[in-house]
């Protein structure tokens, strides 16, 4: 299965470093916001990860800008792609 | 764009959209079929739904293999309107215009009208587009630009009885599209509506002569438009000469309602 954080933590590492940022040491309790991530810059993150992963959890109510950890992001798309692979 | 060592005016224009991808709703029939005609003439490649196929399909999926994408799909499920533009993606490999064009007119006092066919209207004619736009732009915006024209009606500028759902969602389109274009402006995507007054097609084609004659009347230019005076308003808003026009709404009525 593909590893969701893997490319998560490094799509984000681009999005701070894009921002005039150092690249961020990342647990899956870092926080979100405190990284600096913006609005647009969680829309990139979801457009990206639907590219690379094929899966986009968020068309339910909840949006990706309600997650505040990067380990919320990590169960979110892990979860998307075993009910993804359920699926074929 | 490619190199041609045929000049005449016609293969020009045949080069104007090479290797561009546009994504058409509605393109079996009516305005959307002439879209998809005189896009594939000037080369795109074009991709379009409808709930059933037509001749028109059958033929230009023969006529045109390489170019031509049409799939079944419904705007009463807007979410397959995503799974749509993940075909097209795979497909085509890229998006550079999507024309929100598919739609349907209900003509009933609001008195009457049953509380489904009212939620069912404003799903197919607003909601839908919404979530076909949100899925096409995710890509437009990756690739770094693109166009999208939503297909309003004059409807949603003046008052006609009769048809204050249908206008609803067409006036929410034009709302849509100014937001859309602050939003997607520095995106390199721009947003524009075309707003048409009558024009001839399966939507028209019951209207009472008396009506007709007297819309003719009031027509500042004399006439009912065809599909394709609302075409060449769509066109241009998605060529590079109207590369600085955004957030507009374009009226393409013969005068109608000036
Ligand atoms: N004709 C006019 O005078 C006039 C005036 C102002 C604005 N407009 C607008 O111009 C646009 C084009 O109109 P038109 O007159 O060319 O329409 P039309 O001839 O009735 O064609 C409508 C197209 O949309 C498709 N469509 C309709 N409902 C659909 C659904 N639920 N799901 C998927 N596809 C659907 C149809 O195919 P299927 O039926 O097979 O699904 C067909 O391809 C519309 O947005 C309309 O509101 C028209």
């Amino acid at each position: 299965m593909l590893n969701a954080r893997e490319s998560i933590e490094a799509e984000i590492v681009r999005l701070v470093q894009g921002a005039g940022g150092d690249a961020p040491a990342l647990s899956l309790t870092t926080d979100l916001v405190g990284l600096g991530l913006t609005s647009l810059m969680f829309a990139e993150l979801l457009i990206g990860m639907e590219m690379e992963l094929g899966v986009d959890p968020f068309q339910g109510e909840t949006s990706i800008v309600e997650m505040r950890t990067v380990g919320d992001l990590v169960t979110a798309y892990d979860d998307a792609l075993a009910a993804a692979s359920a699926r074929a | 764009m490619t190199e041609n060592p045929d000049t005449s005016g016609t293969t020009a224009e045949k080069t104007a959209g090479e290797g561009r991808v546009a994504v058409v709703s509605g393109g079996s029939r009516g305005l959307g079929r002439v879209l998809v005609e005189r896009l594939l003439a000037d080369g795109w490649h074009v991709a379009t739904f409808s709930r059933s196929a037509s001749d028109f399909v059958t033929e230009a999926m023969a006529a045109h293999p390489g170019s031509f994408h049409w799939e079944a799909v419904d705007l009463g499920e807007p979410e397959t309107a995503r799974t749509f533009v993940r075909n097209v993606h795979r497909v085509f490999g890229r998006l550079d215009l999507l024309v929100n064009n598919a739609g349907i007119v209900r003509e009933e006092l609001l008195f009457t009208m049953p509380p489904k066919a009212i939620e069912s209207l404003i799903t197919a004619n607003l909601v839908a587009p919404i979530m076909l736009t949100q899925a096409c732009a995710r890509v437009m915006t990756r690739q770094g630009g693109g166009a999208i024209v939503n297909i309003s009606s004059i409807n949603a500028v003046r008052g006609y009885r009769g048809v204050s759902v249908y206008a609803a969602a067409k006036a929410g389109l034009d709302g849509f599209t100014r937001s859309l274009a602050r939003e997607l402006g520095g995106h390199g995507i721009r947003v524009n509506s075309v707003v048409p007054g009558y024009f001839d097609s399966a939507m028209t084609a019951e209207m009472p002569a008396a009506s007709r004659a007297r819309i003719e009347r009031r027509t500042p230019l004399g006439r009912l438009a065809a599909a394709d005076d609302v075409a060449d308003a769509v066109l241009y808003l998605s060529s590079p000469r109207a590369e600085f026009v955004t957030g507009q709404s374009m009226v393409i009525d013969g005068g109608l309602t000036c």
